[in-house]
């Protein structure tokens, strides 16, 4: 039981601290770099290796530090990142058969592409839209691959570190037979 | 009863964020949000001026050519500033107006809250707003002028909460300020951002002698925002023969990306 509150809190806290290092650290670093979506990585991670339901933690944690800490209104991020990871969720369970990085490649992609627009469509409806429609915002095409590409090389990563520090995940490549 | 417990987290997380979402409108969470962003005030401030560095660095480091020509315009202008220099020591004695302007915010009496830099927010428009951790609770209303350590206006307030603000820099496109030039006839107009690096000022007459290297300051026909606040000098001038209005390219006198602390004038 203590073990698993220990769990609980830990993940609340991860959570957390990646929300606010999206928000105040990442934000503010040069114009590529501010564009990784760091929250969004940690979701399909969890996602990925674990389960829909500490995912939907995610999402509650993650979109509720940052519709606090954004002007937007309550519930963007709440709404935005839920309907990702539905979206994610339905793409992994239809099409993705396997749990390889190539999988994971792809459903960073995709759920980039798909937060992107959902994320555009709110703003439309938010005070910072400014009368703009997200495709006709002058750097959505490049936020987008800069995030893209951010989020692939992250994936690349982490998986190259824990395939190197831990045997549990090897059963996720695909075999070379 | 199956299918109803397939999604049972689906339905928790609904209700979860339903819940969420009107206690927010009701205005019920609010001690709980305010109480965990004053608790993460320090990290995010922390979390902020390192990155804020990171990218100052960055910036700097990317070019050796334009820190090159950084250089020999800085050099430049201390040998212009040194004769200034030397011209504004004499006149210090006689001109208290000048001195106090020193030591700007005590001098003026004005009342001023001091912030630090908790987030940057980048708008659809590319520009972006600074988010502080000042808000409603400290007397912040949307309007107000906001300074840095020296009295140099870097925009205004914009948007309020509680305990946080976000403020719109002067080189946004929507950081309209209503400014002057320190030329001889104190000419007026409203200055607004371009393209998130510099200033614009337009509807300038014709008429109207203007120069580079002129200063502009805030005209004080702002509601919220005092006058003689500097803004930026001139650094180009458009004055086509055909046209009715002169247009002005202002430059900032401070990197706005390496501001942690600001003030905001409240009276």
């Amino acid at each position: 039981m203590l073990k698993k509150i220990g769990q609980i809190v830990f993940f609340i806290l991860f959570i957390s601290i990646i929300a606010l290092v999206q928000f105040s650290g990442i934000y503010a670093l040069p114009s590529f770099f501010r564009d990784f979506n760091l929250i969004l990585i940690a979701l399909l991670f969890v996602l990925f290796f674990y389960d829909f339901n500490s995912a939907l933690g995610v999402v509650i944690i993650g979109g509720f530090w940052f519709d606090i800490l954004s002007f937007n209104f309550f519930g963007f991020y709440l709404i935005s990142l839920f309907l990702t990871l539905i979206f994610t969720e339905w793409v992994l369970k239809t099409w993705l058969t396997n749990r390889s990085l190539y999988s994971f490649l792809l459903l960073i992609l995709l759920a980039t592409l798909v937060n992107n627009i959902f994320v555009g469509v709110f703003t439309y409806f938010s005070i910072n839209s400014h009368g703009l429609f997200f495709v006709n915002y002058t750097k959505f095409g490049s936020i987008l691959i800069n995030q893209i590409i951010l989020g692939e090389l992250w994936a690349l990563l982490l998986f190259s570190i824990a395939s190197k520090a831990t045997r549990q995940f090897q059963p996720f490549f695909l075999d070379k037979k | 009863m199956k299918k109803l417990k397939k999604y049972n987290p689906f339905i928790k997380f609904l209700v979860a964020v339903v819940l969420l979402i009107f206690l927010h409108g009701i205005g019920l969470l609010s001690p709980l949000e305010n109480f965990l962003l004053f608790l993460t005030k320090p990290l995010n401030a922390h979390l902020y001026s390192w990155s804020a560095s990171l990218n100052n660095s960055y910036n700097v480091s990317q070019d050796p050519e334009v820190l090159q020509a950084k250089i020999q315009e800085l050099n430049k202008r201390i040998s212009t500033l040194t004769v200034a220099n030397s011209q504004y020591l004499e006149m210090d004695a006689e001109n208290k107006k000048l001195r106090d302007a020193l030591n700007f915010l005590s001098t003026n009496n004005f009342k001023a809250v001091t912030a630090r830099i908790i987030a940057k927010q980048v708008q659809v428009n590319d520009n972006s707003d600074l988010v502080i951790d000042r808000g409603s609770r400290d007397g912040l209303t949307p309007g107000l002028g906001v300074v840095n350590e020296e009295g140099i206006i870097v925009g205004k307030i914009v948007n309020v909460k509680d305990t946080s603000a976000t403020v719109c820099l002067t080189i946004s496109s929507d950081c309209q300020l209503a400014a002057m030039i320190q030329n001889g006839t104190k000419t007026q107009g409203v200055t607004a951002g371009d393209l998130g690096l510099t200033i614009k000022m337009n509807y300038i007459p014709q008429l109207e002698k203007i120069a580079i290297g002129d200063m502009i300051v805030t005209s004080g026909l702002s509601d919220n925002i005092p006058r003689g606040l500097l803004i930026g000098k001139i650094a180009q001038v458009y004055n086509a023969s055909n046209e009715v209005w002169q247009t002005a390219t202002i430059e900032p006198l401070l990197n706005l990306d390496n501001l942690t602390i600001v003030s905001v004038i409240i009276q």
